[in-house]
């Protein structure tokens, strides 16, 4: 940094253009040592959890440190795919986690989509509010409603039932989906949906053929993010579901911290199940999902 | 819709209410009428089994504020915002700085960064907590490892059962999952920047780190504000972290609000009612004093 400011000799140009390739060439080993330290720090904790989950007890209940297992296994796997946990097969679990995330994300989608379009197309009386409303929410902790939501569940009879965790986690993820949705429909030129208007399409015509295919991306994005909340919810699930057959990966993964110390391996592999699916996910959908959230989240 | 016979005014005032209203409903039942609730049971008195036994003045409120560890518990939370929220966002800075150079190995770091995000807190904080086991977790065996170990209390040192490093390794987890989203609604600010600015600024004969102040952090501000606000407002009600890792443990030493509120709830639902309330004040008045202080309005609108 100190280079940029030494002046230049005059007749030193190609001295100079040396220098700064020399400068450029370190400037990107550096850059790429960072870029390495960075990787293996964010990965670490991922790559600790699938490692945990493929060691054998002998090479998790010890103090030698052992960074890569020499003796793979599949036992922890193997032990609570066909033991299971707390009375069920783990595909139980991962069943429930698979219709709670996805009937989130359906519905979520559905509802967010409409409101968001209502928002940026209509001018109406409360509109404002609304707004003020989704932030508002989103202020609260979950954490805050759990009696009143305890109660409320129960009194439309959704206890003890997946649905009843859909619409608590629809309701908790609503409002930031709508609040980002609403920059991708304000995004899309109005003209478009007037000139399907003039061929004699109907509002939901013109919603359905113009409009979504346009906002798609935007709801890839917020889909993805409600999809991860619905997926690792806690406690809700912890609460609302009594009879085991129920649970969510989340709470099953729970039984593993016994009175009797904790059995680390199956809990990680319990977690590598969960995670892998969405982490290969993310890896897939990674540009569109990140242009789509932070497009969404930053011009809000 | 449009070509219904019915008076067309009516339709039209009630059009948005088609739209709008299923989420409007959604929301009401989930959030609004709980917290009309929350707000109602903190002026109520309700047994251990949730029996309401009338009404309780601002009494929730006196044994509240009465509470031995209820001036800790604020300053912690405020504490906690403001270390989590202060290191993320400064970390995310210099990872966005980054990660808009270009360099070979840039797209493996963008990607690695998704795992935290992806293996969500739940995940990550049980990963820390097997990670910190006082026992056979890595962290000690890494200071076993380098002879560290009795330097940093001793055979037995558990990170987490010990108030004073608690709190920090609380921090550095809560931090290492906010990064992701930081880093990346920065780097959408940073790539929105037009490189003309930049080579402006280099006629002008400007100095990175002069050019990086005056000319990218002006620019970078409206992502800046949204990203920190998203973050004040996530990392203050932030529970899972805490709750899988410490349960607020040891004493009372590592609750912030959020989980002061579940703790509560145990033995008494009014008062904790009326911390949930306390808590929702507190974020109103943090966003606003933030607010207020980015001036946001002048900036993203």
């Amino acid at each position: 940094m100190t280079a940029l400011k030494t002046p230049a000799p005059l007749d030193g140009r190609t001295a100079q253009a040396r220098r700064l390739k020399r400068r450029r060439r370190l400037g990107r080993a550096g850059l790429n040592t960072v870029g390495v330290l960075v990787f293996l720090f964010a990965v670490f904790p991922v790559y600790w959890m699938v490692s945990t989950a493929l060691k054998t007890n002998d090479q998790i209940f010890t103090t030698d440190f052992i960074p890569i297992p020499t003796e793979i296994t599949f036992d922890h796997v193997d032990r609570i795919l066909t033991e299971g946990v707390a009375g069920n097969s783990i595909w139980v679990y991962m069943r429930n986690s698979t219709i709670v995330a996805l009937g989130t994300v359906l519905i979520g989608a559905v509802l967010a989509l409409l409101a968001a379009t209502a928002i940026s197309r209509f001018r109406f009386r409360g509109r404002t509010s609304f707004l003020v409303l989704l932030l508002i929410v989103q202020m609260i902790p979950a954490e805050a409603l759990l009696i009143p939501l305890f109660l409320n569940v129960k009194r439309l009879g959704l206890y003890d039932q997946l649905l009843g965790l859909i619409v608590i986690n629809v309701g908790l993820t609503l409002p930031f989906g709508i609040w980002m949705l609403r920059t991708f429909v304000a995004a899309v030129p109005k003209s478009l949906e007037e000139a399907a208007w003039i061929d004699g399409a109907s509002r939901f015509t013109t919603f359905w053929k113009v409009l979504f295919p346009l906002v798609a991306p935007g709801l890839v994005a917020t889909s993805i993010f409600s999809f991860i909340t619905a997926w690792n919810e806690l406690i809700f699930a912890l609460i609302l579901m009594s009879d085991s057959s129920g649970y969510t990966m989340p709470v099953a993964l729970q039984f593993f911290f016994g009175q009797r110390g904790t059995d680390w391996g199956a809990i990680m592999a319990g977690s590598t199940m969960m995670t892998i699916p969405v982490v290969v996910f993310f890896l897939l959908v990674q540009r569109r999902m990140v242009s789509g959230l932070v497009a969404g989240a930053v011009k809000g | 819709m449009q070509q219904t016979f019915t008076p067309g005014r009516v339709v039209r005032a009630l059009a948005p209410l088609a739209w709008i209203g299923p989420a409007v409903a959604l929301i009401a039942v989930v959030v609004v009428w709980p917290v009309v609730v929350m707000v109602q049971s903190s002026f109520l008195k309700i047994s251990r089994f949730g029996v309401v036994q009338g009404s309780n003045g601002f009494d929730n409120y006196t044994k509240l504020f009465a509470e031995p560890d209820f001036g800790g518990v604020m300053a912690r939370s405020l504490l906690w915002v403001v270390a989590v929220v202060g290191l993320t966002v400064t970390l995310s800075l210099g990872l966005a700085q980054l990660f808009d150079q270009r360099f070979p190995g840039r797209r493996f770091a963008r990607w690695a960064l998704i795992a935290p995000w992806a293996a969500s807190v739940l995940m990550t904080s049980i990963i820390f907590k097997w990670m910190l086991d006082p026992e056979v977790g890595l962290i000690n065996m890494i200071r076993r490892h380098l002879g560290l170990l009795d330097a940093l209390g001793g055979a037995d040192a558990d990170p987490l059962g010990n108030a004073a490093t608690a709190m920090p390794w609380l921090v550095f987890v809560a931090v290492f999952v906010s990064l992701p989203f930081t880093t990346y609604a920065l780097l959408a600010g940073l790539s929105a920047i037009p490189p003309d600015v930049y080579e402006a600024a280099r006629m002008d004969g400007a100095s990175r780190l002069r050019t990086y102040w005056s000319v990218t952090l002006p620019l970078l501000r409206p992502a800046l504000v949204v990203a920190t606000l998203i973050n004040v407002m996530n990392v203050f009600n932030s529970f899972p972290i805490i709750w899988a890792m410490t349960h607020g443990q040891p004493g009372y030493s590592t609750a912030t609000s959020t989980v002061f509120m579940y703790i509560l709830k145990g033995s008494d639902i009014g008062e904790s009612a009326a911390m949930s309330v306390v808590n929702f004040g507190m974020v109103i008045v943090l966003t606003i004093v933030f607010l207020r202080v980015s001036k946001w309005r002048a900036e993203v609108s």
